[in-house]
């Protein structure tokens, strides 16, 4: 019983780690023919060396930290707006025909694109990248609440309206709990874009950089184990808040609500 | 207690599909009227027109005396499929019911009690909807309604998906409820038999666009038994006109042909 427990722990953990086994093994072979020509490129070992030492050093959580500071204000911020703004669009047809174009319109735009504009008024300062990040994640998570408030069940508003809840109650004790798969989705989604644009804006507004200006900064001076313990570092921070948030959100509200079925095969 | 004077309700952009056709229906206080008609004639949308999900396109509906505009707890429907919030327990999906009531908490629990046991879902409480049978769900949907205790229940073919015991079980109670607290029911079904068990006055609607076809006064005296010989005269009449509705509705008289068709192509392996 006890085995069996642990196989199904292990097993998406085991399965998960093939590919990455696979790139270590290109990386090695790649770095093995290589080694003589006079190449910069760092083996997995010195790589991992250098990530150790980075760790006891404090340089990488320090790193860290300054990135998640320039990160978490703005991507909460943008959530709570968007989660608000998104419901009032899905529901008010007028409110969405007036900012769904707007929304179009900034939706293509890279968020670095931004950035040049927003340092003109606020200089090179953290509001920049706050403001970028912002920006980023909230159209991403935005589209996704619209979407999942226009697409609901109707059933469940009457049925709610029936009981007699007033627009606040329907709004939150059914529309938002309707949506919700969707507006994880946004979350993730909105997330990821944010990871991404703060490591070029930190690349940019070098001064308050964290990873973003890590990885610039060793790709100047050759380090190339660096450049690749950085990388590492911003693929394990959301591999882990992966696991550790969305995931358990998912499991506590889709999971358990039965809008994700785990018995069933597709 | 509840009029509906010459409703119509027609769909698309130019008003051009109709549905309901000129229906007019009255319900005497605690009255228990049936709605009988072929599928798709447009029964669910009449039950919505009732509640104040839709307006109706010409005519009016009006209950004690008052147009009715918005959904309102004093006329509760109880959904075809169901619709149970998908997020909150067997429990929490009754205690929405009470959200205006005026009980203390331990007043609400106890009427929640008393009604999952009444339907058998004691055992449940606690469960999301997802894991109960569709009858189960359908169950936990009724006591949410009555619990809400409305003057006018609008019950979409309510047993529809509940085996026969079971639909006699809660025909039973349902008739008892009816009887002791004097409340208003409109009941769309479509069994005739369930029908005549349950109603002082069935109407009949027509294939779509739906008018009322017939109405009928049942004066059998209560509980009603089904080998009675009036009721099965009834039954059988109210069967072959439900009958000739139906015809209409399928409006295929090919079909034969069309299955002739669809099995010679079966033979030949050319669907599956
Ligand atoms: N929004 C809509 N737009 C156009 N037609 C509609 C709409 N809603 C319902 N209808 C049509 O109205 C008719 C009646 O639908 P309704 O759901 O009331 O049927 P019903 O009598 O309840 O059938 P069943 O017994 O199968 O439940 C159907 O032909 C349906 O296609
Ligand atoms: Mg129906």
């Amino acid at each position: 019983m006890l085995k069996m427990k642990s196989i199904r722990l292990i097993r998406p953990i085991a399965l998960g780690s093939i590919p990455f086994l696979i790139i270590l093994i290109f990386w090695y072979i790649f770095y093995y023919f290589n080694q003589n020509v006079g190449w910069l490129f760092p083996s997995p070992i010195e790589t991992f060396s250098s990530f150790l030492q980075l760790i006891v050093d404090g340089t990488l959580p320090d790193l860290i930290l300054k990135s998640l500071l320039n990160l978490i204000p703005p991507f909460i911020l943008a959530m709570i707006c968007a989660v608000v703004f998104g419901t009032i669009m899905g529901i008010n047809r007028t409110i969405y025909k007036i900012f769904h174009p707007i929304l179009s319109a900034i939706y293509p735009i890279p968020s670095l694109a931004w950035l040049p504009f927003i340092i003109l008024f606020l200089g090179f300062t953290r509001e920049a990248i706050w403001f970028v990040i912002f920006i980023s994640s909230f159209v991403r998570i935005i589209y996704n609440v619209i979407s999942g408030v226009q697409n609901i069940n109707i059933e469940y508003v009457l049925a709610a309206k029936n009981l007699g809840f007033n627009k606040l109650k329907i709004v939150l004790g059914v529309i938002l709990p309707c949506a919700f798969p969707q507006i994880i989705t946004g979350l993730k989604l909105g997330f990821g874009s944010a990871w991404r644009s703060l490591i070029g804006a930190e690349m940019l507004v070098v001064m308050l950089g964290g990873l973003g200006k890590f990885i610039w900064m060793s790709q100047w001076y050759f380090d190339f184990d660096k450049v690749i313990v950085g990388i590492i570092v911003i693929s394990l921070i959301s591999i882990f808040i992966e696991e550790i948030i969305f995931k358990r959100l998912e499991k506590n509200t889709l999971v358990k609500w039965g809008f994700i079925r785990e018995e069933y095969k597709i | 207690m509840l009029d509906l004077l010459r409703v119509n309700k027609f769909f698309g952009e130019n008003d051009d599909f109709e549905v309901l056709k000129d229906v007019s229906i009255s319900a005497e206080n605690g009255e228990f009227v049936c709605i009988l008609g072929p599928s798709g004639c447009g029964k669910t949308i009449l039950l919505y027109l009732i509640a104040g999900f839709l307006k109706p396109t010409e005519g009016k509906i009006l209950m004690e005396n008052a147009s009715i505009s918005e959904p309102n707890c004093n006329r509760m429907m109880i959904f075809q499929n169901y619709v149970l919030f998908p997020w909150k327990t067997v429990y929490k999906n009754i205690l929405f019911a009470l959200d205006k009531s005026t009980l203390t908490n331990s007043e609400k629990d106890a009427l929640i009690v008393r009604y999952l046991d009444m339907m058998g879902l004691i055992a449940f409480r606690d469960w999301y909807p997802y894991k109960l049978s569709g009858g189960m769900q359908q169950r936990v949907a009724l006591a949410r309604a009555l619990v809400a205790n409305p003057k006018l229940l609008l019950m979409d073919e309510p047993f529809a998906a509940l085996d026969l015991q079971h639909r006699k079980f809660l025909r039973k109670n349902l008739e008892t409820i009816w009887q002791k607290t004097k409340k208003t029911i409109i009941f769309v079904t479509h069994s005739p038999n369930e029908a005549i068990s349950l109603a002082d006055k069935i109407y009949l609607l027509s294939a779509r666009p739906a008018v009322i076809k017939k109405t009928y006064q049942i004066d059998l005296p209560r509980p009603r038994d089904s080998l009675n010989p009036d009721f099965i005269k009834l039954n059988i009449e109210i069967e072959k006109d439900l009958s000739e509705e139906f015809e209409k509705a399928i409006k295929n008289p090919l079909m034969e042909e069309s299955l002739l068709h669809i099995l010679n192509l079966t033979k030949k392996g050319e669907i599956l």
